[in-house]
Parts: C-alpha cells; structure tokens; sequence
C-alpha cells in the first residue's frame, strides 16, 4: 500500500482505517449493549421483581454478561480501536496485514457474541471475568496472537526507529493478557460446553485474583495509558510533560502491578506471606500511578483555558483526574485493617466503577471524540452533545461512587456492630441490605446518567457518520523503509562511548528503538511477581494443609455445586468466614485452606450480597432451601434475592455426572475407580433421600427427586459440616 | 523461631533493598543531567506523523524537571 515518490525520498502510504473504524463501533455498540446489561442488573439489585423471575435474565447469570460485556466488549475494542490508529501514525506504517486485521475484528466480535449467548443459559466456568467456557477461552487464546502478530509485524514494518512510549504499554498489555488468559485458563473438559479449573481451593483462589487483578492491570489500565500518552497530547498538541518520567512510570508500573492480586484475598484462607506481598505492592503501586497522572495532566501546562471549550479534553483530563483517585482509593482499600471493612461490600463496587466509568469510560470516549471527525472526514455532529454528554457522565459518576461508599461502609460497620454483651447488634443479614437498599436506587439513577450519557454519543456518531461522504483511508508521505541495526551492533556501538555515562545513556535508546526485545524484558518484568507468589502455593505443601475430616463431595452434591456455580450463586455469597468477632459469631469458626482442596473451581467469592455459606450446612432444614429457592420472600420478607422456581421443576441434567467425577479425578480429587463406576447409583440414592425427607418436612411430592433443587440442596447442606466431624485438637 | 527460619529472614531484607535501590537507581538515571535533551525528539514522534497535516505545535513552558 506504499508508492515511491520520485527523488523524493519519501514513499506514499495509506493507513488501514478501515479496520479502526470497525472497531470504533464495535466499541460503541458493545458499550451501549454492556452498560444497558449494567442498568439491568442495578435494578435488579435494587428491587427483585426486575429479575422477573426468567432464568435467563437473573442477576447471577447476567452479571457476568456485563462485567464481559464492558470489559471484552467496550473496552478491549477500545484498546483496539486506539492501538491500530495510533500505532500506524506512530511508526509510520501500514498494519502488518489486511486479512489478519479483520480476522482480528471479526474474530473477536464472535467471541462476544457467544459470550451473550451462553451467559444467560448459565453455561460459565465460574471464574469472575473469566467465566468464558473453555471453546471460547481457545478462541480467544487464537484471536489473540492474531492481534499480536498483526501488532507487532506492524512494528517490524516501521518507518520510524524510535518506539514511542505509547506503544510500550500495548506491547506490554498484549503480552501479559497472554500469560494471564492462559494460566488463569487451564481446564479439564467434561463436554463441549462445561470444564473444571484444573486448580482448586486456595490455589485457584491466587491464579484467579493474579488474573482478575492484573486483567484490570493490562486490559484496563496500560492500554489506556498508553492512550493517554497518545491522545492528550494530540488533543492539546503539545508534547507530553516528561517523556523521562514516562520511562520510569512505565517499569515501575508494571513491575509493581502484577505483585499486587493477593489484596483481593485479605483475611481468608491464603498464606499470610502472600496476603502482606499483596499490600505492601498495592501501596507500592501508588507512587508510579501518581506519575503517570501527574505527567498525564501536566501535559496540559499552560493550556487548561482549552479544557473549557473542548469537550475531547474535557473527557480525557476527567478520566486522568478519576486514574489518580481511583488509584489513591485502590491502595487505601488494600491496606489490611481498612479491607476489613471494605472488603465483600459495595465499597469495591464503587472503587471498581470510579476506575471503570471514570478512567476507561471517559478515556475512551475522549479518544473516540477525537477520532471521529478525523476518520470521517468531517465536523463532529454536535459538539454541545458531547458535552451533554461529559456532564451527564460525570454527575452519574458521582452520583454511582458515594452511594457505593456509603452502602458499603453502613454495611460493613452493621455487620461488625457487638452489643456490650458481645452478641451481634444485627444478627440478621438482611437487616444490613435493607439499611442499603435505598443507596442502591441511589447507584441504579447514577447508572441511568451515566448511560443517558452513553445515549447521546450513540446518536451523535451516527449522525456525524452520515453526515460524511464514503470515509477515505488516510494517505500521507512517509519516509522509505528503515533497515533496523542488529542489537549486537547497536551494544558495541554503545560501549564505544566515552565515558560510562555515554553508554548508560545510549542503553535505554537502543532499547526504545528494539520492540521485540522491550516487549521480552516486559515479559521478564511481570514473571517476576507472578512467579514468586504463584510457584511456592504450588510447591510447599505447608501452605495448604490437608484436613482429614474433608471429602470429595458425593455425585449429588457435585452436581448440585454446578448448579450453584451455573446460577452464579458465588456472585453475591462467599463461602470464606474471616477472622473477625462478628463473623464467628455470625457463621462460625474462620475458613481453612484444607476446607476447599477439593473445590474445582473455588468458591470463596468476593462480594455479600447475601451472607457467607462457608457453615451452612445443617443449619437449617432442607424444606428451609425448597422454600427459600421458590421465592425467599417466604423465608425472609426483606430478601431481595430473586426466585429460582425453575429449580423445583427443572430435570436434573445427570448425562455428565460420570464424567464430572472423572475429571475431578483427574485433577487429584480422591475419587477412587468404583467412585466413578457407581456414581449414578449413589446420587439416585441421596436424591431419593433428600425427597423424602422433604416429603417429610413439608409433603413436598416425591417427584422432586429428579429436580435440580435436590442436587443444591445436598450441596448446600454439605458446606462446612466436614470441618465439624474434625477430630478435637 | 528455629535457626533455619532466621536465616531465611535474611531474604526479605536483601529484597527490599534491592527493589528500593533499583527504584532510586532508576530515577537518578531518567533525571541525568541533560537528560531532557536526550528524550525531546522522542516526545514529539506524535507531531510527526503526517508533517503536512499537522498544526504547528503549541509552545509549552520549559518548566519540567
């Protein structure tokens, strides 16, 4: 797509823009599609009846489709959309190929399709932000290193020597998303359509927050700073503040980062080692976080008058400011004594979407704002629109975080309330959600804004693209293609200095001008962390000791915990007591890492909507579950958890339970061989006598046996009795 | 604590020295003398891309570090 120029020295050039203009509205539809999901599920929150009582819109099961929805959806194609436009001009050249770019584009809008369609049947590997079931986590692994090859065969084509710090950060995210989907990915197939995380119990519980942490890392942070070091300064047209402290946030960031996942796991069942690495790293992370701001925003020195009058700007040092807050707000949170508080509340809930709406929402849009006239040729539709929109955004923003804050705090500091007896001050959970209740009306309004916002962008890119003539890929003159020099050369022309400094100040530009070797040593950076934290939980058997008293679960309740995992039970109930006053008073003595060895996926969970069930087991009678389940109202009259009545009449699937305990002992499970042959028998067996204890309790009809709700409720009254058959010690 | 643990205590200390030490070494070297000098050019690869069409660029205050 290059054409020589005569005695010129320069060569024609036409950008792929085609391909950026697809994924410009991949991510405006997924983010329209993600955040209306979002809408649904704060109303639902808000009042049960939203849930309507269909299976395929409960919260449990559509959950998932938004936090996949904004995160695969809006903000990867964001990435996308971002890194394929600005690379190009960056190192003046066309993408390395036309076919891997839309098998790229197409690709991966397949893979989010799917996810709409097998998240609501409830088909999920149970995993938060990774709920992908395993066909569709290999087409993503394939998607993926078509994105890498295009990326970085384009960077091999360049025209430009110097690698702006820009590209780092995606050279960096495409290489370390990589490493986190595979690890956190490794499964054991049942079927075409369900498999087991080959990890379990505590170490599942690392790998998994190692992968959710950092996916938060590397999908929605450095893709979108390196966003930032590209569109600022072209929005404002000056330089960035400091290309040397760019250099600095960039190492120290993603070295820092990838430490920082065990925050997520403070006070449970994990080693304390790898609880305090966790925090101690967070609060290391605030200083190269802060930098990144700090030089994002100085970038605008002398210019903040532009901020008035442009709404691209407006957008993207909002999103800079909501960076710095959420960062500042994230170390806070995982400091050990004020996760006590925060922790398993909407306190995270808010943290999450100050980063989330705040930093990636409106990065994006800043970015798409700018993009749109330059890819279309002409005038953005409305500019009074867009900045319609970045008020509605930001009210709602605002509006959505405190009451977050306070919904999670109240709750943390009712839940911890002790009398001067040192008994609860309110035993009951559901005394604590409905002192909440009105605060998540309050987040549901500040969704509402903030997709209001959403709404009117929509509007106004499809205007501003009708109101263009058929969009021309950008053509420019570049200079002819450079010969790189060989590493070897480049270190021996180095050390050829004069001095010791000479040779130290030449290492980091060779190294800014060699993508393959930079893109390696980020790969080196990050294994740092990762290795020391995930490789001693693997291999020092003291951080998991066995329990004696604890079993593999029986047919039965195996299939029973599917069905808990299918419906995303784990969503809003943790199966993880701390060690606190309140909770041992509340559900019992705290969680041992032997108490979950045989949990494939774990299931600790990271949020309470509804209490912990790490005990729950025999605490109440199975009639207690039947009618819990066909509408909790009857049980609790301020639940707001939805009914789950298609669990008294739906037919228990029982074709893979054979195979479910053949995988799992696989993995290690201590299932032996007649285990598996007779896995049928035994669970008809404890099917048929948990009917007829319900027949017993309640004349429930005999015909239950074959219902799902029987499998839940074995597994359900099986959580935590193993623990109390322990030997005194 | 045993005479084994004690000796592994050694680690975390070697650690943090070492991660302290390559920060401040990190930052000594960004902020070299002459250092800015070195990374203008860098910073305006953004402006570069396409010299035809581009605004000319905004002078910004020399005031960074």
């Amino acid at each position: 797509m290059s054409q020589p120029e005569q005695n010129t020295g320069l060569e024609r050039l036409t950008y792929n823009d085609k391909v950026v203009r697809q994924f410009f509205w991949a991510t405006v539809v997924w983010g329209f599609v993600g955040m209306l999901v979002g809408i649904l599920i704060a109303s639902e929150l808000a009042n049960w009846r939203v849930n309507m009582g269909i299976p395929y819109i409960t919260f449990g099961r559509i959950r998932p489709l938004h936090t996949n929805g904004v995160i695969f959806g809006f903000a990867c194609n964001a990435f996308f959309t971002a890194a394929y436009y600005s690379t190009q001009r960056l190192v003046k050249a066309r993408l390395y190929s036309d076919v891997l770019s839309q098998i790229h584009f197409w690709g991966w809008q397949a893979i989010i399709v799917c996810a709409a369609l097998t998240f609501p049947q409830g088909l999920t590997f149970g995993k938060e932000y990774g709920e992908l079931e395993w066909p569709i986590k290999l087409a993503i692994t394939v998607i993926w290193v078509v994105f890498a090859v295009n990326y970085f065969g384009t960077l091999l084509r360049r025209r430009e020597k110097h690698i702006y710090v820009s590209i780092w950060f995606y050279s960096a995210s495409i290489i370390t998303v990589a490493a986190l989907h595979i690890v956190e990915s490794f499964f054991i197939p049942v079927s075409f359509l369900k498999s087991y995380s080959m990890f379990s119990g505590t170490q599942d519980a690392l790998v998994q927050w190692w992968y959710g942490h950092n996916a938060v890392a590397f999908i929605l942070t450095t893709p979108f700073l390196g966003m930032m070091y590209y569109f600022i300064p072209k929005a404002v047209n000056r330089p960035v503040y400091s290309y040397r402290l760019s250099i600095v946030h960039f190492w120290s960031l993603i070295f820092v980062y990838i430490w920082a996942g065990p925050h997520h796991l403070h006070y449970t069942a994990l080693p304390g080692w790898a609880q305090s690495l966790g925090m101690v790293f967070s609060i290391m992370l605030w200083m190269p976080s802060w930098g990144g701001m700090i030089n994002g925003l100085l970038t605008l020195r002398g210019a903040w008058d532009k901020v008035r009058k442009d709404h691209v700007l407006k957008f993207l040092v909002t999103a800079v400011t909501f960076y710095g807050m959420a960062t500042f707000e994230g170390p806070l949170m995982a400091i050990k004594s004020v996760n006590a508080i925060s922790h398993y509340t909407d306190w995270t809930i808010g943290h999450v979407h100050s980063g989330t709406l705040g930093w990636v929402g409106f990065m994006t849009f800043g970015a798409l704002y700018w993009l749109a006239p330059k890819l279309y040729g002409v005038k953005l539709y409305s500019d009074k629109m867009a900045t319609t929109h970045f008020w509605l955004g930001t009210v709602g923003i605002v509006v959505y975080i405190v009451s977050m804050w306070i919904a999670g705090i109240t709750q943390a500091l009712m839940l911890q309330a002790v009398t001067p007896e040192g008994k609860l001050l309110y035993p009951d959970f559901v005394q604590t959600v409905a002192a909440i209740e009105p605060y998540y009306y309050m987040r549901l309004f500040g969704g509402l804004l903030y997709f209001s916002g959403v709404c009117l962008a929509v509007v106004n890119f499809w205007k501003t693209m009708k109101s263009a003539p058929t969009p021309v890929d950008e053509t420019v003159l570049v200079p002819v293609r450079f010969v790189p020099s060989r590493l070897t050369d480049d270190l021996e022309e180095a050390t050829r200095q004069k001095d010791m400094t000479g040779v130290v100040n030449k290492l980091h530009h060779i190294l800014e001008s060699k993508p393959m070797v930079l893109t390696v040593l980020a790969l080196l950076t990050i294994s740092v962390g990762s290795l020391v934290e995930l490789v001693p939980t693997f291999y020092i058997r003291d951080n998991v000791p066995l329990i004696a008293s604890v079993k593999p679960y029986t047919p039965l309740e195996l299939e029973g915990r599917d069905i808990y995992i299918r419906e995303g039970c784990y969503l809003c109930h943790s199966q993880m007591v701390r060690p606190f006053k309140d909770e041992y008073l509340r559900y019992g003595p705290p969680s041992r890492p032997g108490e979950s060895v045989y949990d494939h996926p774990f299931q600790w969970g990271s949020k309470r909507t509804g209490p912990d069930l790490a005990r729950v087991g025999g605490k109440y009678p199975d009639l207690w579950h039947y009618r819990h389940m066909r509408n909790p109202r009857d049980i609790s009259s301020k639940s707001i958890m939805p009914v789950f009545k298609w669990l008294l009449t739906d037919k228990l699937d029982t074709s893979l339970t054979k195979a479910k305990i053949e995988a799992m002992r696989t993995l290690g499970v201590p299932y032996s061989k007649d285990d598996v042959d007779s896995a049928d028998v035994r669970r008809d067996r404890q099917a048929a006598e948990v009917a007829a204890v319900l027949k017993d309790q309640g004349n429930v009809p005999e015909t239950v046996k074959d219902k799902e709700i029987v499998a839940l409720i074995a597994y359900l009254q099986r959580l935590g009795t193993d623990i109390k058959k322990e030997a005194p010690q | 604590m045993t005479g084994e643990a004690t000796d592994l205590m050694i680690f975390p200390k070697i650690g943090l020295i070492l991660f302290f030490g390559f920060f401040v070494g990190l930052l000594v070297w960004v902020y070299r003398r002459r250092g800015r000098k070195i990374y203008d050019k860098e910073s305006m690869i953004p402006f570069d891309e396409a010299p035809e069409a581009q605004p000319p660029i905004d002078e910004a205050p020399k005031d960074e570090p």
